[in-house]
């Protein structure tokens, strides 16, 4: 709409109608990327307090861009969902991250951010609450990818389907609110 | 067979063929060796499958380094030998089969024609002459008329018969079997020349590579195989029948009738609604590399433009899956019209949800799309997994979107006939995706984007509307041609629309077309065009109502309002492609995720406009 004057407005409107657009020279390669990613997350999982054990999700890459997951193992219970959505906001503020977007659902919420130099980081609660963490690259220099060199602090486990939560934290898994603090959202 | 290749040239039954050699071919040992040929394909296949699903995964799970890499190499190379393996014994065993189908027809036709004489106590002789007894009267005498010989002609209506004919009513009996002897050994002698030649362009290079001008010669053996055994196998495909009588066609076939139709027809088993969706892979990755192998052996625009995009699936149906990727699955593929190509990640049949991502404007079978397409759908697949892992979702291009080298003005040519047209397709493929899929009741999305989401549009309105159909997203609607929500047969509150305020597409006002067409002329081929972008107020876009106005009543999601038209000085039109895209517009993605799972009850919602 701000765009969208109400009068005429004469745009020469080019071809591509698909595609990456307009492509920046970009200084940082998928390999660069990746590891600034697996940075990002580093951060934020090294803010969670106390630990929230993980494993690593696939690494997808399209043409020009990567995404790096992690998968929480630890039993988030209903009850401290918005403490972790709380910490992570307030985190990702602090960074100078921008919130881009925030779904308040109760069962699937959500919360999307992105980095000062383009990379989108978001935290989705998924089936049976776990917690996903994600980042997307922005379109970079095609090259090589190596897996993240960041240990997962839950075990490994193969096949199609990452499984669901299953690692019990005292905090994390309670039923109940955490006494004294009112949860993060 | 016997003497195929031989000395004597094409077809040893050929030249000296004869109806005592022809009644004594025992077409039961060609069709032992067919069996051969097929158990021999059939162990090929799963070596391949071995070493894809198994070794491969193994060693890059448990091996690094130059070594590991070195070794997983030579696996591929052998992978390919092995489906190279199976696709020739399978085309092998269809040819043999084949051709003693056509040999026992003769056999049958020549038996016909011996039982024939031997009840009327006529005598067959060596060359295929018929003696037969004196019979009738005479004309001036009144005694018998006298026996006699007749030969046969292959072709009896090129000899005509003069008007003196003997009276002996043998004589005509005895020239018709002479007939449908001459005739039964002259067709098996050309069937055997036929299979000869097929035959022995059924070979291999030599060595362990197998390089695309192999396959370029298998395609070609598949057409000649396809050709020959025509009459064999391919009557039974049912084209004509409904997705679910023919998902009963397929299971009531033996494994050997599935074996030959996955090996000779891997192109209309694979693109077959109906059909699993585990058999239509197998027989689209076989069909991949025959199509590959065509498109190599040709050299204009069209065919490079497809082969790179076909490359590329290929590329990403050989990547070993990481653990917790959903694995992909090729539905169709084809290189007719701009190219066809449907894509699953996720098995469609045993997932509970299945959502379809029909792709519009500009879109063919290209390498953009090989990735860029492609990753849409993975992408949403990954993301609705972490909500319901039964889900898969799909990129469906089973239609020819409207190209646009013209700039938008294109829109005005396109028309709604490839809409109306790509509606029917999509119903077809979602009624077969509803007839494989094992759960009772399959949740289903239909996502349309840009002409895609006219596609849909046009779909709902045909016959019952799309069946099996749950919820519909629309991103980047030029309008779909019809003007309520509720009209899509899914019920208002499961019609799910996203809108960027800089998307020009969805700003495309129908009062602007004459200005578009105009501009589109005048600027020319080079492609520009004027665009009038004044919302129109009354909800009106180019293909009718705005599906993100209040009027039309669909649930609006938040998507990011994209890069402004003119960026950079630059004309952007970013904003119509970001709304499958994780990075620039991620809580979008996220949305469509989440109806993808059948939870868009759960979406963020925003006003209409």
């Amino acid at each position: 709409m701000r765009l969208l004057r109400p009068f005429l407005l004469a745009v020469l409107v080019g071809l591509v109608v698909v595609g990456c657009g307009i492509q920046r020279e970009s200084a940082m390669d998928m390999q660069a990327a990746a590891e600034r990613s697996d940075a990002i997350l580093d951060a934020v999982l090294r803010e969670v307090r106390p630990e929230l054990r993980w494993a690593h999700g696939p690494t997808t890459a399209g043409s020009c861009d990567l995404t790096r997951r992690r998968v929480v193992m630890t039993h988030v219970s209903a009850a401290r969902r918005g403490n972790l959505l709380g910490v992570v906001d307030r985190f990702w503020r602090k960074s100078g991250y921008q919130m881009t977007a925030v779904n308040n659902d109760e069962v699937f919420p959500a919360i999307y951010a992105q980095t000062r130099d383009g990379f989108s980081v978001s935290l989705r609660i998924g089936g049976k609450g776990q917690a996903f963490f994600q980042v997307d690259t922005p379109c970079v220099r095609e090259s090589a990818v190596a897996g993240s060199t960041t240990k997962a602090t839950a075990p490994l486990y193969e096949g199609e389907f990452i499984p669901r939560p299953s690692i019990h934290s005292d905090f994390w898994s309670a039923e109940t609110p955490e006494a004294g603090v009112t949860p993060g959202r | 067979m016997r003497g195929a290749g031989g000395p004597s040239g094409p077809g040893a039954l050929g030249a000296t063929l004869t109806w005592a050699k022809l009644r004594e071919v025992r077409c039961a040992e060609l069709e032992e060796a067919a069996d051969g040929w097929g158990r021999a394909g059939n162990r090929a296949d799963a070596a391949r499958d071995r070493i894809d699903t198994q070794l491969v995964d193994d060693l890059r799970r448990t091996q690094k380094g130059e070594a590991a890499q070195a070794a997983v190499r030579r696996l591929r190379r052998l992978s390919m030998n092995f489906q190279y393996v199976y696709t020739e014994c399978g085309l092998l065993r269809t040819t043999l089969n084949s051709l003693a189908h056509e040999l026992k027809a003769q056999q049958r036709v020549l038996q016909g024609a011996l039982d024939d004489a031997a009840a009327l106590k006529f005598t067959v002789h060596p060359d295929g002459s018929v003696t037969y007894p004196a019979a009738g009267e005479g004309l001036v005498d009144g005694k018998p008329s006298a026996g006699g010989r007749a030969s046969g002609v292959p072709n009896p209506g090129l000899v005509t018969p003069s008007g003196l004919v003997a009276p002996n009513p043998n004589a005509a009996k005895a020239q018709d079997i002479a007939d449908r002897v001459a005739r039964a050994v002259r067709t098996a002698a050309d069937v055997d020349w036929r299979y000869a030649k097929i035959l022995r362009a059924l070979k291999a290079e030599d060595g362990l590579g197998v390089p695309t001008a192999t396959w370029t010669d298998a395609a070609g053996d598949a057409a000649a195989v396809r050709q020959a055994a025509s009459g064999y196998l391919a009557q039974g495909i049912p084209h004509d029948a409904s997705p679910a009588e023919r998902k009963a066609w397929w299971a009531g076939l033996t494994d050997e009738q599935r074996e030959e139709y996955l090996a000779v027809y891997p192109d209309r088993i694979g693109n077959l609604d109906g059909i699993p969706a585990l058999v239509r892979d197998a027989a689209n990755r076989d069909n991949l590399q025959l199509l590959m192998g065509k498109l190599a052996g040709r050299d204009d625009e069209d065919a490079v433009t497809k082969l790179a995009a076909l490359r590329e699936i290929d590329r990403q149906l050989r990547t070993v899956r990481e653990p917790g990727e959903p694995p992909m699955y090729l539905l169709g593929i084809g290189d007719q019209g701009n190219g066809r190509a449907i894509v699953s990640y996720g098995n469609p049949d045993t997932s509970k949800n299945v959502a379809a991502y029909v792709p519009g404007l500009n879109t063919s079978l290209d390498k953009e799309f090989a990735t860029g397409d492609l990753k849409r759908a993975r992408d949403t697949a990954s993301a609705a997994r972490e909500i319901d892992r039964s889900t898969a979702a799909i990129t469906w291009l089973g239609y020819d979107a409207p190209q646009s080298p013209d700039g938008l003005s294109s829109l005005a040519v396109a028309g709604t006939e490839r809409a109306e047209t790509g509606g029917h397709a999509f119903r077809e493929f979602m009624s077969g995706m509803a007839a494989s899929n094992d759960h009772d009741d399959p949740h289903m999305t239909a996502i349309g984007h840009s002409y895609g989401s006219r596609t849909v549009g046009a779909a709902t309105q045909q016959g019952d509307g799309i069946p099996g159909i749950d919820d519909i997203v629309l991103v980047g609607s030029p309008g779909l041609g019809v003007d309520r929500a509720e009209d899509l047969g899914v019920g208002k509150d499961h019609v799910f629309v996203g809108a960027a305020d800089n998307d020009v597409v969805t700003r495309l006002p129908s009062k602007g077309q004459a200005v578009l067409a105009a501009a589109g002329r005048a600027l020319g081929p080079a492609g520009s065009l004027a665009v009038d972008v004044v919302h129109p107020g009354d909800g009106d876009l180019w293909f009718g109502r705005d599906p993100a106005s209040e009027g039309f009543g669909a649930r609006r999601f938040a998507v990011d309002p994209g890069p402004p038209l003119v960026r950079l000085g630059r004309p952007s039109l970013d904003a119509h492609s970001q709304y499958f895209d994780p990075n620039l517009d991620a809580a979008s993605a996220g949305s469509i995720a989440l109806v993808a799972a059948g939870h868009g009850n759960r979406v963020r919602q925003e006003g209409a406009r």
